[in-house]
């Protein structure tokens, strides 16, 4: 008898799933056919990438820093066979620092293409232009840490959004693990991302080390805050206690963790009251109709941070009895505040709105500028939890110039 | 310059991770040890390699196709071990494999069972292991005396019932 309520209660809580459609179906039926893809090495040498000097640039070698403005560390594997750099899928040999623009359409042989531009530098020039580019403004410093399905490219593109929209008035450092830039790579991309936990903490605690970094704002998107948040907690406990109070600003849009494994750790890790009392602060951007995290859900079987999905039956009727939305936040923690976009969701997953809706753009503008009310976020009853509304007043079609977004080309 | 592959790496970020992590080099200079066991027929972490795309600690597997062949050019097996790292000692027991799986062979193949009843006891050498070229590597080979079918009992595995 209590068996059958179980199986009966399995079932229902799994029902959602079959009605994933598009990625979300791609994604579940990864898991559930098994149809999984190993990493293929590849028919070249991985030492064969790195062997030119271009992958081990001498200290001193000139970098154009005026056009190539953004910073960015990475672990992928670089290829430096040829002038045309570029970051491959696979692990890197080690972390490299360089310089890179948006990216930009150009003209090779009568074809039009998109190319990133790029320079690999040496680690200490590399952190002598960051400080006098940081020196030159307010002390602050911008760090993006992509998500799921990325490339090299694609997190060039929102980090130099990320830039242009906010207009920050700092350096911006976009961190580049190897993602596998596939739908069907999402094991692959956890894997890697857990791979590079070291790689990360150990960056973030040097950038938080140095004296000139008066404030670091860290703007994850998805599968990024599983790395984001345990290596505050670890640059924490690294650090002399004098170190990390410039981390205060942490921004985890879409993020792809576990919620309750969140709940439960984040007020031991990265938001001890000691810190919340130096004022560090993490706004988190959910929607439920993120169709990534829905995906996640149904591959790891519990809800994430990013999608307030309600996994407990119970608590749903609980709310619908109350006339409330079925929506299922984080939990009340000093110094989270949770902005639900569900209202104002845009593109074909949901996943990106903080890049792709006006009214979340708006928000995470005025957020990584330091404020941390709005007029324009509706109350709910849980008091650290706001939602976007559509603003009537708002241009149709107005989300690309207001997030400052580039369409992507169309494919050919 | 350098000339390591990403698998280096892997191995290079597990020799880290080990190293800085259960067994420290004070750990070790205090008798901390580690001894695994791995199969490269093992079908469960074969899933799970593909699934995550990169080699399992527990099998052998050469990611590196150019690794492989050079173990082949040496008349080796093509069998990627994790790097020398103090304190650990790699037990392959591919060659005595056992069940659908092979994914539990320290509970039911007797040469595996034999090593693993020996180092709980905290043995650290045994004269069954074979050396490879690996320092820290030894393999176990069927042994010719043991009696046939005679795994369950040298391992004291009661066998699962048979499914009615």
């Amino acid at each position: 008898m209590r068996r059958l309520r179980a199986i009966r209660v399995f079932h229902r809580r799994r029902a959602p799933a079959r009605r994933l459609s598009g990625t979300a179906a791609a994604f579940a039926a990864l898991a559930l056919a098994g149809c999984i893809t190993p990493v293929d090495y590849g028919k070249i040498r991985h030492a064969a990438y790195v062997a030119d000097p271009r992958c081990d640039p001498k200290a001193g070698a000139p970098v154009d820093g005026e056009a190539l403005p953004l910073f960015v560390v990475t672990s992928r594997l670089p290829d430096c066979r040829t002038s045309d750099l570029a970051l491959l899928v696979y692990r890197g040999d080690r972390v490299r620092h360089g310089r890179f623009a948006a990216p930009r359409e150009e003209k090779v042989d009568g074809k039009t293409r998109t190319r990133t531009p790029l320079a690999l530098q040496a680690e200490g020039d590399w952190w002598r232009a960051l400080q006098a580019e940081t020196d030159r403004r307010q002390g602050r410093v911008l760090l993006y840490v992509h998500g799921y399905r990325e490339s090299f490219e694609t997190t060039a593109r929102d980090a130099a959004q990320v830039a242009r929209m906010t207009g920050f008035d700092g350096p911006t450092v976009a961190y580049s693990w190897p993602s596998q830039h596939d739908v069907f790579g999402y094991m692959v991309d956890e894997t890697n991302m857990y791979h590079d936990v070291r790689n990360f903490r150990d960056f973030l605690k040097a950038l938080a080390e140095q004296p000139w970094v008066k404030e670091i704002v860290i703007v994850s998107h998805s599968l990024g805050a599983r790395l984001v948040v345990p290596a505050i907690a670890y640059v924490d406990r690294a650090a002399p206690s004098a170190d990390s109070r410039n981390i205060s600003n942490i921004i985890l849009a879409s993020p792809d963790i576990d919620r309750e494994t969140f709940e439960r750790d984040i007020a031991d890790g990265a938001l001890t009251p000691a810190k919340v009392a130096r004022d560090r602060h993490i706004t988190i951007y959910v929607s439920l109709r993120d169709k990534a995290l829905a995906a996640s859900r149904a591959l790891h079987g519990y809800p994430r941070l990013g999608s307030p999905y309600c996994f407990d039956p119970f608590e749903a009727a609980d709310l619908k009895a109350r006339g409330l939305p079925e929506r299922c936040y984080p939990v009340t923690i000093p110094g989270l505040t949770v902005v639900d976009t569900t209202d104002v969701s845009r593109g074909s997953t949901g996943h990106s709105n903080f890049l792709r809706s006006a009214a979340a753009c708006r928000d995470f503008v005025d957020v990584v500028a330091g404020r941390r009310t709005r007029p324009e976020r509706i109350a709910t009853h849980v008091s650290h939890v706001f939602r976007l509304l559509p603003d009537p007043a708002a241009p149709k079609n107005g989300d690309d110039s207001i997030c400052n977004r580039i369409p992507d080309p169309k494919a050919p | 310059m350098s000339q390591s592959s990403p698998l280096d790496d892997f191995k290079t970020a597990l020799s880290s991770v080990v190293a800085d992590g259960a067994l420290t080099p004070a750990k070790v200079a205090r008798d901390r040890h580690i001894t695994i066991y791995v199969s490269l027929r093992d079908k469960a972490l074969a899933a799970s390699r593909a699934l995550h795309g990169y080699p399992r600690l527990g099998s052998p597997y050469c990611f590196d196709p150019f690794e492989a062949a050079d173990l082949k050019a040496r008349g080796l097996p093509e069998r990627c071990y994790p790097v020398t790292i103090p304190g650990l000692t790699v037990v392959d027991t591919t060659d005595v494999s056992r069940g659908s799986t092979g994914h539990s062979n320290f509970l039911r193949s007797a040469a595996a069972c034999r090593d693993f009843v020996d180092v709980v006891a905290g043995r650290r050498t045994r004269p069954e292991r074979i050396a490879t070229h690996v320092s820290h590597v030894f393999r176990l080979l069927p042994d010719p005396a043991a009696p046939k079918n005679g795994d369950d009992s040298i391992c004291n595995r009661i066998p699962d019932p048979k499914a009615p």
